[in-house]
């Protein structure tokens, strides 16, 4: 047999992230957002090239600086311009991770884990966010390479199982039904694809490439949540609206009596996943404190911190949910995502130029 | 350093082993030149001295009165025996003679000669105890170092196979040999191995448990060293680029570095049709997965989540256990505890007195402790299911019992949520290890679609005939 002996690879951590993706979109209140029918289908194709074409500009800049993470980049521009463009990342990194925890919570309190009380879910998920993240990006990236395997068995479980079910009928021709509805799903779905930034913070190193890391796992992402929108206009029709989480009543809804069970396997994935993706945004603060606010020695205990803060105030929405509302009425607009990508590639573009001027004067 | 004078040089031989009472020194004349025979009674075959030293230094021609040509007759001229070394030092005749080997000293030469002579018992070669299979060899390692050696070169006639002989522990001062497969091995990894022996600071090494440790990185709960019995799993390891280590006393070989995967691959899986190979090796990860995992999730979803067992079955369980005094958990611990006892009994008694306690344990117990309304039947039969899996992973047996244990506790006292955060962690801690550098969880995570040819599913012998052996990917590790 032939193993790979170093880093993370650029497929695996495309696979992990692409599962992270997937997790927001199961982890949804589904009455609020997801909707019925093939306009369902063409926005989310729609978000996906539009997330492509806001974070397209920062890859172009990292390709052309080479083996240099994005805040590398920043930091050409000057102390001023990194701290700056840390502190609106920090900010931006830290709501992605809270919404991951308040949704975990949501999710694990609504389904099969509603024995979970709130006190004790923060708990235990911030002691194995505290291993994970103790261990370091390959371990958590491997072993959320394995919750993404798992997520792939289920889904083939849940796709056999239905086969009986799926009625092609539910899927009407329609692809734009109202502009309106249209625009704010396209954009709602944009919104969540904050996964898009983590391969500029974390390839450095782990060798694999940012771009084509970020690809990938927009095409994952892409396909996985199309087939699992699929899998709900068939299966459920217009009732998927009134579904707490499709997919995990897709669990239960099979023919095949064995197989009713699996959503309680479906809730262990998601939670996983969870972590994983709490994980993920806890090592991109730490690079980004480490490189642009220059404090490499300081960033592991900040990480911690920044675990800590995203849990507590995951718990301070639960207590809260106006507050979580109104703050993802701003953020379902995509304005912050796309303000955090332009900002970056903007930052890492001037930072590249300063640095390959500063490269030509020396010659 | 020798002198020339015979009986200073034996005095201090004998001054240095304490006067022992197994020290033989046998005086003679070869020619017309007293020698002296030094050996170890118990390490010597008695008809090999006779017949190789006795014999020869006797048929000497009494004339011959020169030292020095005696020396050169027993150093060159004679054919005495084929292992013969020259030693020059009190400490070096030392550690040849407790290494079984007869030394001659001749009255006026300050040099001695070294001749092998080992004849101290040994078990013969039989049948493993541990890694038995259906179609491979039955030949496994024992405890003498040469002959597992000749078992190894027997099966690779090659000069590819090389061994490095080296000795360990102060007082014990045991014989180690590594061994790798020159075209395919990694010289880094074989020095690595050969450094991490030379600083290990025992004096006493009597097993390869005792090695162990000082290959391994520190990881609490997997061992990144694999250990065998059998010959020609051994040989199939070195042919895959990883280093051996052989060690005298000891019918276990060691091999670095292994992998999660390999727990699920047996010899025997080479020798079936791919297609079966591929079926028990899923049956493995699944027994691995329900072993681990049965007990404890049958107490997460008893205590917890009792929506997700289906009703007919919820009904059967609720029945067996309202006739049960204690709690789900209580009694899933207890039967574990029971079943790890019954283990550890069986594996220490005598084997018929072990058979014996299996029936007593399993059956007899068993069968009442159910009938008493003490545990339920549900749970046993979790256990008994649990606990029969973990015997198909046999090389992560103390593992599973662990994992099983905590998971029993997280499931009982948490539920699947405690369930999914100790899966999680125990993931993270098996992807954290590495060995030599080597990811363990590899080629699963990081994954790696070339070895998935032999990992999950076994192709056929064609396919991997075509395929790179070397278990590091792109020549990296080289």
């Amino acid at each position: 047999m032939s193993v790979k002996t170093s880093g993370i690879g650029t497929g695996g951590l495309a696979a992990v992230l692409a599962l992270s993706r997937i997790f927001s979109e199961a982890a949804l209140l589904p009455g609020e957002y997801i909707g019925y029918g093939m306009q369902r289908f063409t926005a989310v194709v729609l978000s996906f090239i539009l997330a492509a074409a806001v974070w397209l500009p920062l890859y172009l800049v990292m390709q052309r600086a080479g083996e240099v993470s994005a805040p590398d980049l920043v930091c050409g521009c000057g102390r001023a311009v990194s701290g700056f463009t840390g502190t609106i990342l920090s900010v931006y990194l830290l709501f992605c991770a809270a919404e991951t925890g308040f949704r975990a919570h949501c999710y694990a309190s609504g389904t099969a884990f509603d024995s979970a009380p709130s006190a004790y879910f923060y708990i235990f998920t911030g002691a194995a966010l505290l291993f994970a993240v103790s261990r370091g990006l390959k371990p958590t990236v491997r072993a959320g390479f394995l919750a993404f395997a798992g997520f792939l068995l289920l889904l083939a479980l849940i796709v056999l199982s239905l086969l009986p079910d799926i009625k092609m009928d539910r899927l009407y021709p329609s692809l734009i039904d109202d502009p309106r509805s249209l625009l704010s799903e396209v954009l709602d779905e944009f919104s969540r694809s904050s996964e898009l930034l983590l391969p500029a913070l974390l390839c450095r190193g782990q060798g694999c490439k940012p771009a084509k890391c970020a690809g990938i796992c927009l095409l994952m992402s892409c396909g996985g949540i199309l087939l699992m929108t699929f899998l709900y206009n068939t299966v459920f029709g217009h009732l998927v609206s009134l579904l707490d989480y499709p997919f995990y009543a897709l669990s239960s809804v099979s023919d095949i009596t064995l197989l009713h069970r699996i959503n309680g396997i479906d809730v262990m994935i998601w939670v996983s996943a969870a972590i994983v993706r709490l994980a993920l945004f806890t090592f991109a603060f730490r690079e980004t404190v480490s490189v642009c606010f220059s404090a490499k020695k300081a960033a592991p205990v900040c990480g911690y911190v920044f675990g800590a803060a995203a849990l507590l105030i995951s718990d301070l929405f639960t207590a809260y949910p106006e507050m979580y509302d109104s703050l993802n009425n701003v953020c379902s607009s995509g304005i912050p995502l796309t303000a955090a990508a332009v900002m970056l590639a903007a930052a890492s573009g001037t930072g590249l130029a300063l640095k390959n001027k500063g490269k030509a004067a020396e010659r | 350093m020798l002198e020339r004078e015979l009986e200073k040089n034996t005095v201090n031989v004998r001054a240095l082993m304490k006067n022992t009472s197994d020290l033989t020194m046998k005086y003679a004349k070869a020619g017309g030149v007293g020698v002296c025979v030094i050996s170890c009674d118990g390490q010597t075959d008695t008809n090999r001295l006779a017949n190789l030293v006795y014999r020869p230094l006797s048929g000497i021609d009494p004339s011959v009165n020169d030292p020095d040509r005696i020396a050169a007759m027993i150093g060159g001229e004679l054919l005495i025996a084929c292992d013969e070394k020259p030693v020059e030092s009190a400490e070096e005749i030392v550690a040849a003679v407790t290494a079984g080997f007869c030394v001659i000293l001749i009255d006026g030469v300050a040099k001695g000669w070294a001749i092998g002579v080992q004849g101290f018992e040994t078990r013969s070669v039989t049948q493993p105890e541990n890694h038995r299979n259906i179609r491979g060899a039955r030949e496994g390692f024992v405890e003498a170092l040469h002959t597992n050696m000749s078992l190894v070169r027997r099966r690779v006639k090659s000069p590819e196979l090389v061994f490095r002989t080296m000795t360990v522990g102060k007082t014990s001062r045991t014989e180690i040999c590594v061994c790798r497969m020159d075209s395919v091995s990694d010289r880094k990894l074989e020095n690595e191995v050969i450094e991490r022996l030379e600083k290990m600071p025992l004096s006493l090494v009597l097993e390869s448990g005792f090695v162990q440790p000082f290959l391994e990185d520190k990881h609490p709960l997997f061992s990144e060293v694999g250990a065998t019995e059998r010959p020609d799993v051994f040989v199939s390891k070195l042919y895959e680029g990883r280093i051996g280590i052989i060690i005298d006393g000891s019918p276990f070989a060691l091999y670095v570095p292994k992998l999660f995967s390999e727990n699920f691959i047996m010899l025997d899986d080479y020798v079936e049709k791919p297609v079966f190979a591929l079926f028990i090796r899923l049956v493995r990860y699944t027994a691995f997965l329900v072993s681990i995992l049965l007990p404890g999730f049958y107490a997460a979803l008893a205590n917890f989540h009792p929506e997700l067992i289906p009703d007919s079955l919820l009904r059967n369980l609720a029945a067996a256990e309202s006739l049960t005094p204690y709690s789900v958990l209580t009694e899933c611990v207890i039967l574990d505890v029971f079943y790890e006892i019954m283990r550890e009994a069986g594996l220490r008694l005598p084997s018929n007195v072990g058979h014996a306690v299996s029936i007593v344990g399993g059956i007899v117990i068993g069968d009442i402790v159910v009938s008493a309304g003490l545990v339920g039947a549900p749970m046993l039969l979790t256990i008994a299911i649990a606990s029969i899996s973990g015997y198909i992973v046999s090389d992560l047996n103390n593992q599973i019992s662990l994992m099983r244990f905590v998971f029993i506790l997280a499931g009982g006292l948490f539920g699947l949520f405690g369930l999914t955060v100790t899966a999680f962690v125990f993931c993270v801690s098996a992807c954290s290890a590495e060995s030599y550098g080597m990811p363990f969880m590899s080629p699963l995570s990081p994954f790696s679609a070339k070895a998935m040819r032999d990992t999950f599913a076994r192709a056929g012998w064609r396919k991997l005939a075509r395929t790179d052996p070397d278990i590091f990917d792109g020549g990296e590790g080289k």
